[in-house]
């Protein structure tokens, strides 16, 4: 990406980086139904809230609608976000936004609010790909050197390992995230949404008592979950002798354990000793369990963050942001658009100096 | 458009423009360089151009579907009010916007 800096100055707040001046940046995501922002000086978190757009049971998150949620929320929490980080936008070095991969009109909703604000307030401006905000967040936190990372949310499913400036996928859901699997399952059985609606089939899946055998669909690296949906969405209609509770509990143990096993293939082959979880999907407590025994066997860690950072928010994105500007990767303004289909190693990572 | 050679509402390209006055030539240019880089949705067959004339902001739509031009213009208004929303509230008092040669 070439060095086109949005406005001169850019060029003065990127050479103020050589005199160890803390940076202080602010990210805005809105790829799915999470509206975050976030304000990060010096790899410190000064405020992170989050509204999230919530739908009825049963009803999955619409693109319009979750566009009308971010853009009323988008004022009141940037409001919120300075007041609690207690900075002055003048304070801020850089702004950042999700430029993908997401939904399409919510994704445009924040940018064109973080492209308004970055001229606003005279900002250099750096659009983050949000796999790559997650991932760097989970580094951030949990002190992760260099692990195979599992990037697994409504939207993703991606099994990753750094090398040679890039994250590269090592394998990937050939149709659907799991995250969403589980969400169209917690729709079908008109689950509440709230707080969302993997949380509530994690709760359920506690009280199961009986295992039923689903498909288990692992190709390789790769990993297929609409096949063991279309099965489980059977008995969900009619149930026979199983409770809800039942089926819960066998969902999460089949495509958890697609996701271990695969997990464990990439560590197998890059000789990994660390794996870090990262993606909404990254809170279920029983996916970091099934990780744990695993990497026990192998006399490997487990990292994982809390639902603050594994679900989608503004930091990962100021966080990211702030690397990028750190070495001097900006983002010109005719590249400031959004886009749904943006792959995790399209980036180069050029703040990492890791082989 | 399966439907445009029945419809009797698209017998012609339909179009539309809006011109929208803002308090200063600095603030229809922010809110000008905020709404011009996201293109159409690929599936629209509705074209956006915006422009500036001093401190009015100007958008045409040029559309082959009345519905799709409706959509068009409806997300167009809903993220204007948004960054009129930022402008009212995120203006510094002393705001002038910076000239920048690379920004076209």
């Amino acid at each position: 990406m070439g060095r086109y800096f949005s406005r001169p100055c850019c060029k003065r707040a990127f050479s103020d980086i050589n005199t160890s001046k803390m940076v202080v940046s602010i990210g805005f995501e809105g790829s799915a139904n999470k509206l975050g922002i976030g304000i990060i000086r010096d790899g410190i978190v000064l405020a992170n809230p989050r509204r999230t757009f919530i739908t009825p049971p049963g009803e999955g998150f619409k693109p319009v609608d979750t566009a009308n949620h971010h853009q009323l929320n988008i004022v009141l929490l940037l409001k919120e976000a300075l007041d609690e980080a207690k900075i002055d936008p003048q304070e801020i070095d850089v702004v950042c936004y999700t430029k993908g991969p997401g939904l399409g009109s919510p994704l445009v909703s924040v940018a064109v609010f973080a492209r308004t604000v970055s001229q606003l307030w005279g900002k250099p401006i750096i659009g983050v790909n949000h796999c790559i905000g997650h991932i760097e967040m989970a580094r951030l936190i949990t002190g992760a050197q260099n692990p195979i990372v599992l990037y697994v949310s409504g939207g993703n499913t991606q099994i990753i390992a750094y090398s040679q400036k890039r994250y590269r996928i090592f394998g990937e859901t050939v149709d659907i995230a799991v995250g969403n699997c589980l969400d169209r399952f917690a729709r079908l059985l008109k689950l509440s949404n709230h707080p969302s609606p993997g949380h509530n089939i994690e709760q359920l899946a506690k009280n199961g008592k009986i295992y039923v055998p689903l498909p288990y669909v692992v190709k390789g690296m790769d990993m297929s979950f609409s096949g063991v949906l279309t099965y489980i969405e059977e008995f969900a209609t009619t149930l026979q002798e199983y409770t809800v509770e039942d089926l819960c509990f066998s969902l999460q143990e089949t495509v958890f354990a697609m996701l271990v096993e695969t997990t464990e293939r990439a560590m197998a082959h890059c000789g990994a000793q660390e794996v870090l979880i990262c993606g909404g999907v990254g809170c279920n407590i029983r996916l970091q369990e099934m990780m744990s025994e695993m990497c026990k066997e192998r006399g490997a860690k487990v990292f994982a963050t809390d639902e603050r950072f594994c679900i989608d928010n503004g930091a990962m994105i100021a966080h990211a942001g702030a690397e990028m500007f750190r070495v001097g990767v900006l983002t010109s303004w005719e590249d400031t658009f959004c886009t749904q289909r943006y792959r995790t190693d399209e980036v180069e990572v050029k703040w990492r100096n890791d082989i | 458009m399966d439907i445009s050679s029945k419809d009797s509402l698209n017998c012609s390209p339909v179009s539309a423009e809006l011109h929208i006055p803002f308090p200063s030539a600095h603030l229809a240019t922010v809110a000008y360089n905020s709404l011009r880089v996201d293109k159409e949705p690929k599936r629209s067959t509705t074209t956006k151009v915006l422009s500036l004339e001093e401190n009015i902001l100007k958008a045409s739509f040029t559309s082959g579907d009345t519905r799709q031009l409706r959509t068009a213009v409806n997300s167009f208004l809903d993220l204007l009010i948004l960054v009129s929303k930022a402008i009212d509230e995120f203006t510094p008092p002393d705001f002038i916007i910076k000239e920048c040669p690379l920004m076209i």
